[in-house]
């Protein structure tokens, strides 16, 4: 698979990702339809509900998604790019193996938006390291929406990650930890 | 010269606009650690991740730990995170292990997950262990529950022979206001002379601090 194609399945990933992340809340009572989100993957850095231009986004803890509980901790300026400068790691305690690293090794893309839960989304793209020594795509969101950002399977801050390969934690309520924007 | 002092003028506002700014970004800390052992005053510590003082995000992983004798485990990594400004502060550590064993299979774990996290805003400060847990914990030969457990904070249960360990140790720092911190030790054995009780060393296992507000 060429650049020019993993760009465009990044993309893709980003787009249903982007798109999972602005779901609305099932819990939520408010009437106001979700934002659109037409043409976020063109406008990195300033598309989303009413056009978030880039920030920094920094977080870390766990969630428990149905492919298995996951750990993380990532670090990204959403101003300075692209390329951005930030780090990520996430831990994927479920699958086949017992376990599962991946470790940031470059952020080409950041699209902010707005959460439904009424908070800011940050959505990044690139490539990691994987466990297996390989190299793949990766999407990632993360979602601040207030302090603390976690009470035990409740939120109210997100995050989710698609590997290219290995599959999609979803965007999903923290279990720990916290995630916080800054604008 | 009046054009002269105007701009001498403007730029002392905008320095102490400057310096009140940095005064009020809350400083912040992090540490996350796989295991250290502390025998004869000497401490081994192993996966070691700490937050620098301007933020940002540091990670150490080990594939397979051994401290002999003491712990061995599998797949350690250990991050922290944190950022700060004037609005909101917050720092956020995780250490995980597997196939944990301590002092040769008396503590044994499947998955060892802590997590700290520290938040400061308009709200306040708080802290808390949200996150962490151990999956298939044997203590003595006995499990402790089934699955995914956390154990109350700071449960204690004697080992015959060689100490106490304390699982789900926390200690919570700060006023809740402008500051706040939290440690938690997953996993803290002390060791004690079978006789006299004395403390002789300490294993910890999934170590994480936190903190907001100085």
């Amino acid at each position: 698979m060429n650049t020019g194609t993993l760009r465009y399945v990044g993309a893709g990933v980003a787009a249903l990702l982007i798109a999972a992340a602005c779901t609305p809340d099932n819990t939520s009572t408010n009437p106001t339809p979700p934002p659109r989100f037409s043409n976020c993957i063109d406008k990195p850095q300033t598309c989303g509900g009413g056009g978030i231009p880039g920030f920094r986004i920094t977080g870390g803890g766990r969630i428990d998604p149905a492919v298995g509980k996951t750990t993380f901790g990532f670090n990204v300026d959403g101003r300075s790019g692209p390329p951005f400068k930030g780090e990520m790691e996430v831990v994927y305690h479920g699958g086949v193996a017992p376990m599962t690293q991946i470790h940031s090794l470059e952020i080409d893309s950041f699209t902010g938006s707005t959460d439904p839960r009424g908070g800011v989304c940050g959505t990044w793209t690139g490539t990691a390291r994987v466990s297996d020594g390989s190299q793949r795509r990766y999407v990632a969101t993360a979602c601040d929406n207030g302090e603390p950002g976690s009470s035990p399977g409740t939120g109210p801050d997100r995050f989710g990650i698609t590997v290219d390969g290995l599959g999609s934690t979803g965007v999903t309520d923290l279990t720990g930890g916290n995630i916080q924007a800054h604008k | 010269m009046k054009h002269t002092l105007s701009l001498a003028a403007l730029v002392l506002v905008a320095l102490a606009g400057t310096g009140l700014a940095a005064q009020n970004v809350a400083p912040i800390g992090g540490a996350a650690t796989g295991a250290s052992v502390t025998l004869l005053g000497v401490t081994n510590t192993a996966g070691r991740a700490l937050l620098p003082d301007t933020g940002g995000m540091t990670s150490t992983d080990v594939d397979a730990l051994q401290i002999p004798g003491q712990v061995a485990a599998d797949a350690l990594t250990s991050m922290t995170s944190g950022s700060q400004d004037q609005k909101k502060s917050g720092a956020q550590s995780v250490t995980q292990l597997e196939n944990v064993n301590i002092l040769n299979g008396l503590i044994q774990a499947g998955t060892l997950i802590a997590v700290a996290s520290s938040s400061l805003s308009s709200a306040g400060a708080t802290s808390n262990a949200f996150g962490s847990s151990l999956t298939n914990l044997v203590v003595n030969g006995v499990p402790i529950g089934s699955g995914d457990l956390t154990p109350a904070p700071n449960t204690r249960i004697n080992l015959p022979g060689t100490g106490y360990v304390i699982l789900n140790e926390q200690t919570v720092t700060g006023d809740g206001v402008s500051t706040s911190g939290i440690v938690v030790n997953l996993i803290h054995v002390v060791l004690q002379n079978p006789l006299t009780h004395l403390t002789t060393g300490e294993i910890m296992v999934g170590s994480v601090r936190s903190q907001v507000g100085s």
